[in-house]
């Protein structure tokens, strides 16, 4: 068969959806890769990339303003994914393992911010923050990240318990542990690749927010997204291309991290 | 170190559906008790009441000298093996079976020793740094096992561990469950619905429908002398005819005159029970029941015919597999010992 | 004596069991206690601040923006009655609505694809499909600014390839907001439908293919039908998450292609009428609910 054939033969059965497919994929990672380009560019205008250049890498660097606000949103980032990740992580095990009333409800009100328009959390933590004194600060930040995350510690540590069958932990407490041993010695560990994936998501989404940030806020409280974004309602500066590119390479590191740590696999169940 | 258990007026309700109603039993020590039964009899809610992963809702659990009713299943020293295994995925085979004994603090040198020998107890020596998604089902079983039996539990509890394996595996699992359960002359309670399996196996057999004890008694008790017409139909195949005894030594079921042992009491309700193998086919004529051979079912050993009496009444004969061969629509004769089949009497005959 | 001893170690040394002792007679305090910090959470950080914004909604104002302790409309009156802003919630509207039937058609496809198409790279694709979600919308729009664009990358290459004379205005249209939305939309709705389409029994598909369907007739029969109820639920998710976009509003649509989101955070943010703000608000939270349920009545109507 000709190659000409064989390529027509390919296009008429799988060929032209799998490149569908690809195109797709494309149109998903364009802007990324955009981003990419426009870091290294050293033209500071908007267009063609000409060549390669780090120098918007060294301006950031340079920039306490971005530094600072790097600083901000690693901090609470970080807090806020490891209380969501507790406080989650008790109550899917309370929600799996205990029948009680209000479970179903609960459940529903934890996981709701997902379908949520996201400006609402925004716009309404800073109504009921501001009068006490939580707007602008770290612990309004903070609570403000807790609530949009909770919702993924939830679905995916309740998914990983389900998983498990609850004769494991029944077979611990027959072998002489008792409940808190039995949840430390034997279901913690079961699950420890979830909830490192569960933290890693609800950090990686605390850290590129934007719609609750912008509201809680404050002058010494400024984040990453929100640096970005008023930066660029204003200029087209590639100083923000190269944050852009910073944020890409920290959460690409971040994934290979946990991918190493827990396998692709766990990483996906969102 | 093996105990006695016992089950007073032992009760669970689960909203408002009665799965456990009051069963008495006493397990003595050492010995091998089957509780068997169709789902949902209640075999396995018991199981779990005695080790403690469920709360009666009334009644009491004796182990050895003490109430234990409620008791929390960590502090019950009891052996419990899952039919799932319930093996802890993320640690490897000898973590697995030295749990119970790091809950207990035991040395080291000693845990490594028990561990070492439990292993060799069930033929899987070697096999300390495996993991249980490594192992087939016969082996994840025999760690299950070997795990349950290393702290040297007061009684073992087994709900059923063999019914996830095919059958080969199972025959030879059973037969070595029982060796160690010999072996180590710990009591045992096997919960199963595969009554060929507690027949084999267990000393005594608890037969369990909608929540009651039916019968207990050895295997052969049990098979030979059922109490009640559930036990005689769920253990073994059975034809089983109601009717009223004639008192000169028949039952009367309808339009069939069938001998039986019981020669008093003309008129009282009573049920004959006649086991396949215990009938025969003979040429038509030689014997009071006469029928219609329907088919037979090839079984390997023996072919099991269904002839079809007079009053439309199956009868299910289990005949060897030799000789001649009845074809089916010829008429033949259903003979048996009227001696070896038993006979239920008065209520027990309405089952 | 060796029994004694075992029992006191199964029993009464260890500190746990004293905590888990206490618990005994109280099981009903444990799942209490389990779901506190969430539930606290929740309700002072979420279902009453979103209360209150429901509510902030009704209060006067003042002509200098001060709220007034008294109850009123006309925050509504003004946001239904007033043509322009109106206007921008039924653009948004649309605009969600055009976003919703492209990402979830596009989606759809490539869920299908990850699904059925058994494939050693499996992983890497859906690393693909996710590592832009967790880039961040921020960078996303960013670089859907770029390039849109008149002299940005997609003009600059049609030009170079002769395809177009003129560039095709991208910003600040609808058209260029439905495309880079539905691009930023596009992972969440393929993790949905992904999720829809593998947990459909492959042997149904099988059943139809025995029994003479093809590969079409076998997809329009039995896979769509049954992962429509996915589909719908898709549907609503990205309808609600369009609704309230936000970044690719601020960046592609510019003020010459307001929408609702950014009008919200400019009455809040920076015009700090809060009672406004909260009224629209509280318009957007009633349609998503109003999405929500038409869907779950929708999903149980067909169940029957």
């Amino acid at each position: 068969m000709t190659a000409v054939a064989r390529l027509r033969r390919w296009l008429a059965g799988d060929g032209a959806f799998k490149i569908l497919v690809a195109a797709i994929f494309l149109f998903l990672g364009l802007p990324v890769i955009v981003a990419f380009l426009i870091a290294v560019n050293p033209r500071p205008t908007i267009g063609m990339p000409t060549g390669f250049s780090l120098r918007w890498f060294a301006e950031v660097l340079r920039e306490s303003s971005w530094l600072a606000a790097y600083a901000n949103s690693l901090l609470t980032a970080l807090v806020a994914a490891l209380a969501a990740l507790v406080s989650g992580t008790l109550f899917a095990y309370a929600s799996v393992r205990y029948r009680f009333r209000g479970r179903g409800l609960f459940a529903a009100i934890a996981t709701s911010p997902l379908g949520m328009p996201r400006i609402i959390i925004g716009v309404a933590l800073l109504i009921f923050f501001n009068p006490v004194g939580l707007s602008g600060t770290f612990t309004g930040l903070i609570i403000g990240f807790v609530v949009i995350t909770t919702p993924y510690i939830v679905r995916t540590v309740g998914a990983v318990l389900d998983v498990y069958d609850p004769a494991i932990e029944e077979a611990a407490l027959t072998l002489g542990a008792d409940e808190i041993q039995t949840f430390f010695r034997v279901t913690l560990p079961m699950i420890a690749p979830g909830l490192i994936s569960a933290a890693i998501l609800a950090f990686v989404y605390a850290f590129g927010n934007l719609q609750v940030a912008i509201f809680l806020t404050g002058p010494e409280t400024v984040t990453i997204p929100v640096l970005m974004f008023s930066v660029l309602e204003f200029e087209g500066d590639p100083t923000v291309a190269a944050v852009a590119c910073i944020n890409i390479l920290i959460v690409t590191a971040v994934i290979l991290v946990a991918n190493r740590l827990v396998g692709a696999k766990n990483l996906l169940r969102l | 170190m093996s105990a006695t258990i016992r089950l007073h007026s032992l009760r669970k309700e689960f909203d408002g559906v009665v799965a456990v109603d009051a069963i008495e039993l006493t397990v003595e020590p050492g010995l091998l008790y089957a509780l068997l039964g169709p789902s949902g009899c209640g075999k396995t809610t018991t199981l779990r009441m005695i080790a403690g992963l469920e709360t009666p809702t009334a009644g009491a659990i004796w182990i050895g000298e003490a109430d234990c009713t409620h008791v929390p299943p960590y502090a019950r020293d009891l052996g419990l093996v899952f039919q799932n295994y319930a093996l802890f995925p993320h640690m490897d085979v000898a973590t697995n079976v030295a749990f119970g004994l790091r809950m207990r603090r035991l040395p080291e040198d000693e845990i490594t020793k028990r561990v070492a020998e439990v292993l060799a107890l069930v033929q899987l020596a070697g096999f300390e740094r495996r993991r249980p998604k490594q192992l087939s089902g016969g082996q994840q079983q025999r760690v299950a096992l070997a795990r349950a039996l290393v702290t040297r539990p007061r009684a073992l509890l087994l709900d059923e561990p063999l019914s996830n394996l095919d059958k080969n595996l199972r025959d030879e699992m059973r037969t070595q469950v029982r060796d160690i359960q010999n072996r180590l002359g710990i009591t045992a309670i096997l919960v199963t619905h595969d009554q060929e399996e507690a027949l084999a196996i267990a000393d005594r057999v608890v037969v369990m429908n909608k929540g009651r004890i039916e019968q207990i008694g050895r295997g052969e008790d049990v098979y030979r002398r059922p109490a009640t017409l559930f036990v005689a139909r769920f253990v073994g195949t059975a034809n089983v005819f109601k009717g009223n005894l004639s008192g000169d030594g028949h039952l009367v079921a309808g339009t069939l005159r069938l001998p039986v042992k019981a020669a008093d009491r003309a008129g009282e309700r009573a049920a004959l029970v006649v086991r396949p193998a215990d009938a025969a086919l003979r040429p038509a004529g030689a014997g009071a029941l006469t029928g219609v051979v329907e088919g037979h079912v090839y079984q390997g050993a023996l072919r099991r015919y269904t002839v079809r009496l007079a009053d439309g009444s199956p009868f299910v004969v289990d005949v060897p597999d030799q000789g001649t061969v009845p074809a089916p629509g010829s008429t033949v004769a259903v003979t048996y010992d009227p001696a070896r089949c038993h006979v239920l009497r008065g209520v027990a005959a309405d089952g | 004596m060796a029994e004694r001893a075992l029992a006191s170690a199964v029993q009464g040394d260890e500190p746990t069991r004293r905590v888990v002792a206490w618990f005994a007679p109280r099981r009903w305090l444990v799942p209490v206690l389990l779901v506190l910090p969430i539930a606290a959470v929740l309700m002072l950080a979420y279902v009453i601040p979103v209360a209150i914004m429901a509510g902030l909604g009704f209060f006067a104002t003042d002509p200098t923006g001060k709220v007034l302790p008294t109850l009123t409309l006309a925050h509504f009156v003004k946001f239904f009655g007033d043509s322009w802003y109106f206007f921008v919630l039924v653009r948004s509207l649309r605009i969600a609505f055009f976003v919703t039937v492209l990402t979830v058609v596009l989606g759809y496809v490539v869920a299908y694809f990850l699904a059925f198409y058994r494939s050693r790279l499996i992983e890497l694709y859906l690393v693909l499909v996710v590592a832009p979600i967790l880039i961040g919308n921020v960078v996303r729009a960013y670089g859907w600014r770029f390039l849109m664009g008149e002299s940005g990358i997609v003009n600059g290459l049609l030009t170079r390839l002769g395809v177009i004379d003129r560039p095709i205005p991208f910003l600040y249209t609808e058209h260029g907001i439905v495309i880079a939305d539905s691009s930023v939309l596009l992972p969440i709705v393929i993790m949905i439908l992904l999720g829809v389409l593998s947990r459909i029994d492959a042997t149904y598909i099988e059943a139809a293919k025995s029994l003479g369907a093809g590969r079409w007739r076998a997809f329009w029969h039995v896979t769509l039908p049954l992962s429509l109820p996915g589909v719908a639920a898709a549907c609503v998710v990205c309808f609600t998450l369009a609704l309230g976009t936000f970044e690719t509003a601020v960046f592609i649509g510019g003020k010459r292609v307001q929408m609702i989101a950014p009008l919200v955070y400019e009455q809040i943010g920076v015009v700090f009428n809060w009672p406004f703000g909260a009224a629209m608000s509280l318009v957007i939270l009633a349609i998503s609910i109003g999405g929500i349920a038409l869907n779950d009545r929708l999903m149980r109507e067909r169940a029957r």
